[in-house]
């Protein structure tokens, strides 16, 4: 499943990234990794999506969380 | 001869803050070589020792994908410091140690100064220094910069550690992989002049397979090396299927490797004072509200601050001028002295108190982290005009001077995005416009002034966002790539750091504007005042071969001209028709000549006509094209004229 099907307060894997080099690039420097576990702490269903990795939050477009695949645990 | 040192860190790890309490007063804000991205630059002592330093601008990881990052990369790649004090933010160490373990590969001697330790310690996170010290073998100092805890052992450590031999970190030297597959790759870029001072960097490069570094490397090398490195680089990757950027998945699992050997957390299902904060704030209803009133309030503050000291101000200078008068009683130095001299700096000067407190407030939001907040509530309306949220603080600063706007804007990803925002910025009313604004709006509607100036503002806004959707729909159609950034903690910023960042924008901007502004007023007092036998000077005259063009906005001559002066700093508009409306007190003389109508229709092309000189050159310089200036340049001059003169005859039919 994508990344912004997830419901708040959902963990979930990182499955893969499926973009360009510079997005693919751009998203792992944050942190989100393939074979990395995230939760969700915002989507509102519109505007972006909060998420927390390790000890840091993310913000990310709805665009973009569209392109990565997870699994939810 | 003193020694350069950097300051390297990821954002929000407290980068400038040590740099401004390293430094103190003793730094300078200039821009780096081609591009005009603030570069911060300071010095300091240790016992007699000075210590060169700057502070490079904010990278996750050596992997640029902004013009920051690209910056800071460029800068470590070619100036050879002689020691990197790389910050790392104790209360997030795995992206930290992302970063810090990159730098290795520099081959640059390196510090760590693990900051924000009372943060982790409110998290509950203890880090366990006798392991980190096994790990990484160079030095490392525990503390926190907003409370003054280790910058003095920072200091005798940079002492100690400048010059010194490379270090390496355990962690490499066990026997991984990727890593020997790096080693045996830089034994053969090492031969090479290029390569010989960075050579395992580039050897990371090539195995990334960067697009960057790669294909340059390669034409370099000897056929021999060549074949030599393509097979280590297809050894490498003969087990994974994935290629994409596979280094920086292995150096986030040796990072997280380390976090997890090196930290422990207490276990805790608390919701973080952040996450209580943001329940509230980023609301899926209030949010919007609170942001609005923040922004207005914000806003309010600056206006009635700065009005004060700029009343104050404009009152010393009138002093001034009367003294003057006093003593030198007529002739060309009286004129030259109170409407060149101090009318043209006095305009100036009078400007600082709004940017100053306009600097002081954005400051606030920025440190505190709701800066970031304001990045995700936007973001979807942004979308609308093809834009992302991280496009608003641009335009935010849009409302201080275009001029920080349009640089702000390298904290985009994508030359689009950058210059989709850097085309609308000179649209939102700077802090120079509102004054105009304020100061004929006081004079043609009296107390009615405040409901003409917001409509005005109002309007300069809306010719704004249609100004996103025009250049969206007609010029560049594609898609911005999306958001993606970090959400920092909220934090209470310190008083030094705000009054430090917002007293340097104010040195930068009398630098930039004052000095411009200044020579406008002087040229057009001269302009004005020779040649001697024609009434109102040279000026007059080319005014009046140019005003049919502005006859059917109903402008005079003075008007005319002060709109060619207003293309060199919006300011000036006040300051020539000063000049211009020669003998008569301005205020008077607009009363008696100019009608509400007029004064509207002016004060509305003002506000749309022309980014100011200053804004003119940022923009080439950003966007690397006169086709984008003149465009722009064409574009405000058209609507200014066409919006005017349809305002005007609605106005005259209806009034």
């Amino acid at each position: 499943m994508k990344l912004i099907e997830l419901k708040e307060g959902e963990k979930a894997k990182v499955l893969s990234l499926f973009g360009g080099s510079n997005f693919v690039c751009k998203v792992k420097n944050m942190g989100i990794t393939e074979e990395c576990f995230i939760e969700v702490l915002k989507n509102d269903g519109r505007g972006p999506l909060i998420i927390k990795q390790d000890g840091s939050k993310i913000i990310i477009g709805r665009m973009m969380a569209s392109k990565i695949e997870v699994e939810r645990l | 001869m003193s020694e350069k040192i950097v300051i390297v860190g990821h954002p929000n790890s407290g980068k400038s803050s040590l740099f401004n309490s390293l430094t103190g007063l003793d730094q300078t804000v200039g821009n780096w070589p081609g591009v005009t991205v603030e570069k911060k630059e300071g010095f300091f002592f240790i016992d007699d020792n000075k210590f060169e330093v700057v502070d490079l601008p904010g990278c996750y990881g050596l992997t640029p994908t902004s013009i920051d990052e690209k910056i800071s990369l460029d800068y470590l790649l070619s100036s050879s410091p002689s020691l990197i004090v790389n910050i790392l933010d104790g209360s997030n160490l795995e992206r930290s140690f992302f970063l810090s373990l990159q730098l290795f590969f520099l081959d640059i001697p390196i510090i760590f100064f693990i900051n924000k330790m009372d943060v982790a310690k409110s998290k509950g996170i203890k880090i366990d220094f006798e392991k980190l010290k096994g790990i990484f073998s160079c030095d490392i100092v525990l503390g926190s910069v907003k409370n003054g805890e280790g910058i003095e052992d920072l200091k005798i450590l940079i002492k100690k550690n400048i010059n010194k031999k490379v270090c390496e970190t355990k962690y490499f030297k066990v026997s991984d992989k990727v890593y020997l597959h790096i080693e045996k790759i830089s034994e053969l870029l090492v031969k090479y002049k290029e390569f010989e001072k960075h050579p395992k960097f580039y050897s990371l490069k090539v195995i990334e397979n960067d697009k960057n570094f790669a294909p340059s490397i390669f034409k370099i090398l000897n056929e021999k090396d060549l074949s030599k490195i393509k097979s280590i680089v297809d050894e490498v990757y003969k087990d994974i299927k994935k290629k994409d950027f596979l280094t920086l998945d292995w150096f986030y699992s040796l990072s997280r490797g380390i976090v997890g050997e090196v930290t422990t957390k207490e276990f805790s299902d608390k919701k973080s004072l952040t996450e209580e904060i943001d329940n509230t704030l980023l609301n899926k209803f209030f949010s919007i509200p609170i942001f609005l009133i923040t922004f207005l309030f914000i806003f309010f503050l600056t206006f009635f601050l700065g009005d004060i000291f700029s009343n104050f101000l404009s009152f010393l200078f009138e002093n001034l001028s009367f003294f003057l008068t006093k003593i030198i009683k007529e002739g060309f130095l009286l004129s030259f002295l109170t409407e060149g001299v101090v009318g043209g700096i006095g305009s100036v000067i009078t400007l600082i108190p709004y940017i100053f407190f306009m600097y002081i407030f954005l400051g606030f939001l920025e440190d505190t982290g709701y800066m970031a907040r304001v990045v995700f509530i936007m973001d979807r309306f942004m979308h609308k005009i093809g834009l992302h949220g991280k496009s608003f603080i641009s335009l935010v600063l849009g409302f201080g001077c275009s001029v920080p706007a349009v640089l702000s804007t390298r904290v985009l990803d994508t030359p689009k995005d950058r210059i989709k925002t850097i085309l609308i910025i000179p649209f939102i009313p700077c802090s120079a416009r509102l004054t105009v604004l304020i100061f004929f709006g006081a004079i043609i509607f009296g107390k009615w002034s405040f409901l003409v100036i917001f409509i005005l503002f109002l309007l300069s806004i809306l010719f704004a966002i249609f100004s996103g959707f025009f250049f969206d729909r007609f010029l560049l159609r594609e898609k911005s790539e999306g958001l993606i950034m970090e959400l920092p903690d909220y934090h209470l910023p310190t008083l030094k750091n705000l009054l430090l960042n917002s007293y340097f924008k104010v040195k930068d901007f009398l630098k930039r504007a004052g000095t411009l502004i200044f020579f406008i007023t002087v040229i057009i007092f001269l302009l004005s005042y020779f040649p001697k036998n024609v009434e109102g000077g040279f000026i007059r005259v080319a005014g009046e071969k140019i005003n049919f063009l502005f006859k059917p906005l109903g402008f005079d001559v003075e008007r005319t001209v002060s709109l060619i002066t207003g293309f060199f700093a919006k300011e000036s508009v006040i300051s020539t028709l000063g000049v211009l409306y020669k003998g008569e007190q301005i205020e008077r003389v607009i009363v008696n000549r100019w009608s509400s109508v007029d004064g509207f229709v002016f004060l509305l092309f003002l506000m749309i006509y022309l980014p100011c000189i200053a804004t003119a050159i940022v923009i080439k310089q950003e966007t690397g094209s006169f086709l984008y200036l003149f465009g722009i340049i064409f574009y405000s001059i058209l609507f200014a004229y066409l919006i005017s003169f349809l305002v005007r005859y609605f106005l005259l039919l209806i009034l």
